[in-house]
Formats: structure tokens, sequence, C-alpha cells
């Protein structure tokens, strides 16, 4: 049987280690230069030594993102920073510039992965890149799944297709609106998100209209996975490492559940509904299949303002657990009474009625209060209250 | 230095043709490129025009192609001559590989996105080797970057010097959902045409009048501004460029700004680039050729002063109780924190405060001497302490 990996974003320790306990095979974060994700937190040299000793020992990868197209000043200083990832037995690199992946062989035995920015989509590319020394390409989210398959049969290389999460409304890497309207290099970790902008169009005859007409909904491919499976994609990549520790625990949870269905040889049909309903809880701007089927259509536009469509929110990360309580670091207040769910379990069996919460002195408050310490006593089974990271509830 | 033009009539190629000018023409099909308008009949017509007068002349195919479109893609590059044109403009690789190694056709590589640096230029330049024309330089270069690019590489090079420039480009079909009045005039003809044309504003941006084009390859916004580097001619020519490029196609029928800019390349001066400019119906910029500093405002993206730094780090502040105490979440793995260690705090708001840890809790509350990554650490506050505190130890622990 195939297996396909399942690569989750990490925009940060805390989230690399959720990723992976909630079922990542994989993460791949940025260090403090070279990726195009300037306003994320990123990882320190000491963090990246961290995250990749906690991956390994838990028998998933790390990829370090090096997906800027980097200017000369810059590329000079990889070599010293390829030195310090091989060190940290980084798994690979994913770079979308001919001088970068260069760099990278030259300086290192990493792998190089190549970024989604380069666009790769046909196999005539797919094969000049594996000549350029690359061992694995993220295609471009407008290749289909039978391109995928198409690049597959014809070339002897490792397939990464996105399947989750936000994405760019341009050719990934071909837009520079933010270069020119805020002075920021959107290929260099400045994006200015202009496309989710609202624009007034001069449509001629029919007057002035106003549209969000350039900003895509978000990915979701779940219900397209046993046709990953039959392409052959070997690595399965969700978007947004900017994204909250609801989003990376929830989409990591549901994405392993889903792949691990498939490998047993289950039909996803069944646990479908439930799934999609766990995709549901988090932040998103409605849900498209974009270009895996067929071209991404009008209807895979997201007409409206950028608003949080989800039914959930994150409560709180938890610091510690014991067999009846658990102390949490608020996110979001809660109040005596309301129904909070822990993750990873996320079913509404791992739920459980706020019935009393105290702070850390043993006072009892009625409402929480954010970045505040918390203790929640509970009577879920102990065994589950050791595995909580996050406690989310409805809204 | 030579100049390179789009031509999209007969009429446009014999305005060109008397002027003298050394220049090359490219032709852009409607069906291959992103937003030219010829019918493959027309390129062939014009192209053998080119050659009755010994003029270069350019095929440019600049679509990204996925694997479905590459099949038909290739199958109606068969109405051309591929191999009669000086060169076939790509920037697809697997399009560029295909002309190249398969086809052996001279390919001129668009090199627009990225290859921001000498290493990837001269990469492309060997790999693609005796089947690459010219590269095609970003027009986000500045002028020492095109020098110095210039002064490597052993290949032709040619920049976009006046049009409009492309900020972005999707192959979905982003304007004809908007075009529902079909009985509308303006309408029908753009929709009979298959190019969807017209201005976009936002609120959100200082910039008006985006140029917004649907054709049947997708959407393109273009800058409000269009590119002129036509003041710095001769810096141009110092930078070492084989040629620059001149797009006037937005103005399909109006010859008059082909024949300004005629008139100010065959003589250069002030007036005749006001008259240029004049007949111009859009501001013009220079865009980055005099200095690229798009990287300078990262730092403003997020607090630079918070970002943590290896050396001496412990942990982080996650909860203040202002006057009574803040915990700490200590993530040195390598070293524990002792009681009396002497420690500072680097607050958010660029503070700098220094303690002694004279007594440390556990969150149940219980005094402790030590405690180790993972741990969470209950400290006397400091004021102006908060979430999100970094702590250090003090380098004069050691």
């Amino acid at each position: 049987m195939h297996k396909m990996e399942l690569l989750a974003p990490a925009g940060n320790l805390e989230k690399l280690k959720l990723a992976i306990d909630t079922g990542a095979d994989a993460v791949y974060l940025g260090l403090q230069k070279f990726g195009l994700r300037s306003a994320a937190e990123n990882f320190s040299t000491e963090e990246l030594f961290e995250a990749t000793s906690y991956a390994h020992q838990s028998n998933a990868k790390v990829f370090v993102v090096l997906n800027a197209y980097l200017h000369d000043k810059e590329l000079s200083e990889l070599p010293h920073s390829l030195n310090m990832m091989e060190e940290a037995k980084v798994d690979a690199v994913i770079v979308s510039d001919l001088g970068v992946v260069k760099t990278v062989i030259e300086n290192s035995k990493i792998p190089v992965h190549l970024s989604t920015q380069a666009s790769c989509l046909n196999p005539m590319a797919a094969r000049l890149w594996k000549k350029m020394g690359v061992e694995r390409i993220v295609l471009g989210r407008e290749a289909s799944l039978e391109d995928a398959k198409a690049i597959k049969a014809e070339v002897d290389i490792e397939i990464e297709m996105f399947i989750h999460g936000s994405m760019c409304m341009a050719y990934s890497g071909n837009c520079v609106i933010s270069n020119y309207t805020q002075g920021r290099d959107s290929n260099r970790g400045g994006c200015a998100h202009s496309c989710r902008f609202e624009y007034s169009l001069d449509i001629p005859g029919a007057g002035t209209e106003k549209s969000f007409f350039m900003s895509s909904k978000d990915l979701n491919g779940l219900s397209r996975l046993e046709d990953f499976m039959e392409a052959g994609i070997d690595s399965l990549k969700v978007e947004g490492r900017m994204k909250n520790h609801l989003y990376v625990s929830t989409i990591s949870a549901v994405y392993r559940k889903a792949i691990d269905l498939i490998e047993a040889g289950k039909s996803l049909k069944d646990e479908l509904p439930s799934l999609q309903e766990e995709l549901n809880k988090v932040a998103h701007r409605g849900y498209t299949e974009a270009s895996l089927h067929k071209p991404a259509g009008s209807d895979s536009v997201y007409r409206d303002r950028e608003k949080a469509e989800n039914t959930h929110q994150v409560v709180g990360r938890v610091l510690e657990t014991e067999d009846d309580k658990i102390t949490f670091l608020s996110k979001a207040a809660i109040q005596t009474g309301d129904w909070v769910e822990i993750i990873p379990n996320a079913k509404n069996t791992s739920g459980f009625s706020a019935g009393s919460i105290m702070d850390i002195h043993g006072n009892s408050i009625n409402k929480t209060k954010p970045n505040r310490i918390y203790v929640l006593p509970t009577n879920l089974d102990p065994h589950k209250i050791s595995k909580a990271k996050i406690l989310r509830k409805s809204l | 230095m030579k100049y390179t033009f789009y031509i999209q009539s007969q009429e446009e190629l014999q305005s060109l043709f008397d002027s003298q000018l050394d220049f090359s023409i490219v032709l852009a099909p409607k069906k291959l490129s992103r937003y030219g308008k010829l019918e493959f009949s027309q390129c062939e017509k014009l192209r053998s025009l080119c050659e009755i007068q010994g003029v270069d002349c350019h095929l440019e195919l600049d679509r990204i192609l996925t694997s479905t479109e590459f099949k038909g893609f290739l199958s109606n590059t068969q109405e051309l001559s591929l191999n009669k044109y000086k060169s076939i403009r790509c920037i697809d690789p697997g399009l560029a590989e295909y002309l190249s190694v398969e086809k052996k056709l001279k390919i001129s590589f668009i090199a627009e996105m990225g290859n921001h640096n000498i290493k990837a230029l001269k990469e492309w330049e060997d790999y693609f080797d005796d089947s690459l024309e010219t590269i095609i330089l970003c027009p986000e270069l500045d002028k020492t970057k095109i020098t110095e690019f210039n002064e490597a590489l052993n290949t032709k090079t040619e920049l976009l010097a006046f049009g409009k420039i492309l900020l972005f480009y999707t192959p979905r079909h982003l304007l004809s959902p908007y075009y529902t009045q079909h009985d509308d005039p303006s309408q029908k003809e753009q929709l009979s045409t298959g190019f969807l044309q017209l201005n976009a504003n936002s609120e959100e941006s200082p910039h008006k009048g985006f140029g917004i084009c649907e054709t049947p390859s997708g959407t393109y916004m273009f800058n409000p501004k269009d590119l002129s580097l036509f003041d710095y001619l001769e810096e141009l020519k110092a930078t070492g460029l084989d040629a620059i490029r001149i797009d006037l196609r937005d103005f399909n029928g109006n010859i008059q700004c082909l024949k300004e800019c005629i008139d100010f390349l065959k003589s250069p001066t002030p007036e005749n680039l006001n008259a240029l400019k004049a007949a111009w119906p859009r501001a013009l910029i220079r865009g980055f050729f005099l200095a690229n500093k798009s990287d300078v405002l990262f730092k403003n993206l997020k607090n630079q002063h918070n970002l943590r730094q290896d050396e001496n780090f412990i942990g982080d502040i996650i909860e203040t109780e202002s006057g009574n105490h803040c915990v700490l979440e200590v993530k040195n793995s390598r070293k524990r924190l002792h009681l009396g260690d002497r420690i500072h705090y680097k607050t958010p708001d660029k503070k700098w405060k220094q303690m002694e840890l004279k007594w440390m809790k556990n969150l149940k509350g219980n005094s402790i001497e030590t405690a180790q990554a993972g741990d969470f650490v209950v400290l006397a506050h400091s004021s102006g302490v908060s979430s999100n505190t970094r702590v250090y130890w003090d380098s004069k622990n050691d």
C-alpha cells in the first residue's frame, strides 16, 4: 500500500509539537531569514535543534523553508545557515529559486524540495528541476490530480501537493502587488495580501460594483483523499504557518484519521461528514476544491470580507494536567457551565462542563480573562486528560 | 542597445521599418500568450514581413502550463513556423526545456519572476547553453544589479523599459462573472473579443486605477502607473543591456504613442520625451531602477526587540498579576534555572528589567529551588513586566 506523508505547518515550537502529537508525519518551518513569512514568529537556531530533536524522537521529519527569491546578499549568507541546518539534522529544505537550489546542493547534503512558488505544473518542468538536483516537487496549486498523476507517471520524482489551507489567487511566486503598492517584496516575505482587499470594479455598461473578486476560498481536499492516493502523491501538505494552535491540531488530527482509514483499506465515505464537521470548526474562508478536479471556477472566489468562519475557538493552551484537573493558559473567555473540549481527542466525548474555574491561588472565579492561568477540575478519563494540549469551545 | 517592440498590426510594423531604429519584434499570439491579441495567421504574416526586411522576430509563448494544458498548447503551435522565429520567449521552464532540448529551437528565457541573484541566472545560462538567445531580466532589478549581471553573463539580456507593469497573474477568470449585461454594447464588444478590461480601485490601497484584464488564459492586474525608464536611457546603455523592451500594447489602434516613442528613441531630447509622456494616457514611474529597497520595511512586520535571542535565553512570561506575581515558562532545554540566579526581562515595549530570583514556586504554590524546560515558575512581579516578556540570564551570572 502506497504511504502518503502528512506534512503540517509549524509557526513555532509549540505548534510543531502539537502538529506532530496530533498526527503529522512531517512539519515545515521557517527560520528568521530566507522564508516567505517575515511576520511569523519563526524559529531561532536553538529552537530548530529542539524541533528536529523532538520530531525525530517521534519519527517525524522537519523541512525548512528557504523559499524566498533571494537576492545576492542574502544568498551569500546562506552557506553558514546550511551548516547549522545540517548540524540540526534538518530532513530537507524547500526552495523556489534556482540559485538557492544550487547553493544548497554545493554546500550541504540536505535534500532539496522545490517550493510551490516555482509553479511547477507539468512533466517537462519536473524533469528539468530533477536535473537541477531537486528530489521532491511541491506542485503549484493550479495542478489537478490528473496533472499530478501525469507528472508522476513520466518523471521519477517525489510529488507533494497541497490538500488544505489558504491559497494565493495568483500563480504562486508570480505576484508583485506588494512590491509596487507597499514597497515590500512579496516574494521575500512582505506580502500585504492585497488580493483579499475589496475593490470597486468599473464594469462597462453596468456601473461600479464592489467586490472581493481576487480573494480565493480555502482549499479543502479531504473528499478527494482517495484520489490523492490513487495518483501516487507522496506528501499531502497543509498550508498555515501563521495559523493558530486550534487550526494546526484540528487539521492534523482530521487528515491523520482520514489517511489512516484509507491506508487500512477502508472507505472514507462514512466518516466524511464528521471529519468535514471538524474542519468547519477552524477559521476558514469558505472551502473549495480549487483545481484538484477541474480548473478553479468562479465558485472558488471568496466574495466576502475576511472573517472567522468557524464554529469553535481556542479557550486556552494546556500547561499541566493531573488525573482530575487541567491547568491552562487562557486565550478566550469561558465561564462556569460552558462546555469545553480537549484536543487531541476532538469528539464530544472528550468534552466536559466547566463546573468550577480557579486561578492559580485556588480562588474560584466565574469568567476567565485572556493570558491568565486557570485550573479546571474535570471528571474525564485521566488518560484523555494526560494527552490534552488545547481546550476549545463552540461559539 | 537594441529596442524590442511588441507589434499588433502591419501599420505599427511599417512605422518601425520606416524609423531606421535598430529594433527587433515580439509577436504574442492570442491562443498561446498571456494577453497577446494576434491570430496565428497575423503572426505568420508579420513574421514574414520582418524576414523580408531582415528584422529579428521573436514569438512569445509566456504562459505557465499544467500537464493538461501542455498537450493542447503544443498542438496549437503546429499552426506556427516555430523554427522561423529568432527565438521563442517562454517563462515556463517545462516549455523552455521542451523547445530547446526536444525541438532544438532557440529560446529567450523570461527570468522576470525571482532570479535576483547571479547564481540563478548563470545556472539558467549554463543549462540552456547554445539554445539560449536572450535572458529577459526582472523589472524589479536596480541598475547596479543589472550592471553586475550583465558583466557576469555571456548571454544577451533584455529589460522592460516602457510599458505596463504586470502585478498579478492567475489562470482563474475573475471578471467574466461580472459581465452579465450581455445586451450592453460595450460589454458585448469585449465579450466578443475574449478580452475583458476594466479599472479597479480599493479603499484599502492608496493607489487608484488598477487595470484588470481577463483573457482566455486568465486574469491579470496591472500597476496604475506604467513604467518608463526613458529618463535614464544613457544609464540603461551603461548597464550593458543588449536590448530594452517597449510594450505599447494597451493602445491597439492608437499609433500616436508608437510614433512619439520612435521620435524619442531616434532623438532622445527632453522635448521628445515630454511629447511621448503627453501622448501616454497614464502616469509613469521609474519602478526600482534607481534602487530596490523592498526589504527594508520587513523589520516593521514584527517586534524586532522581542525576537528570541538564544544566548542566555531562559523562557517567556505567560501571566502577570501586577504587584503580585508573574509566571515564567522555562524553555531552555540545556540549562536549569536556580534560585539566586540573576535574570533580566526584555519587555515587548523595549524595557529592560533586572532582578535576582529570591523565591520561586510551581503552579501548585510549592516553593522550588530549580526549574527546567517545560516547567512553569511563579516569580515575584516586577513593574513593567507583561505577558510575552522574554527572560534571559544576566551574563554576570557566570
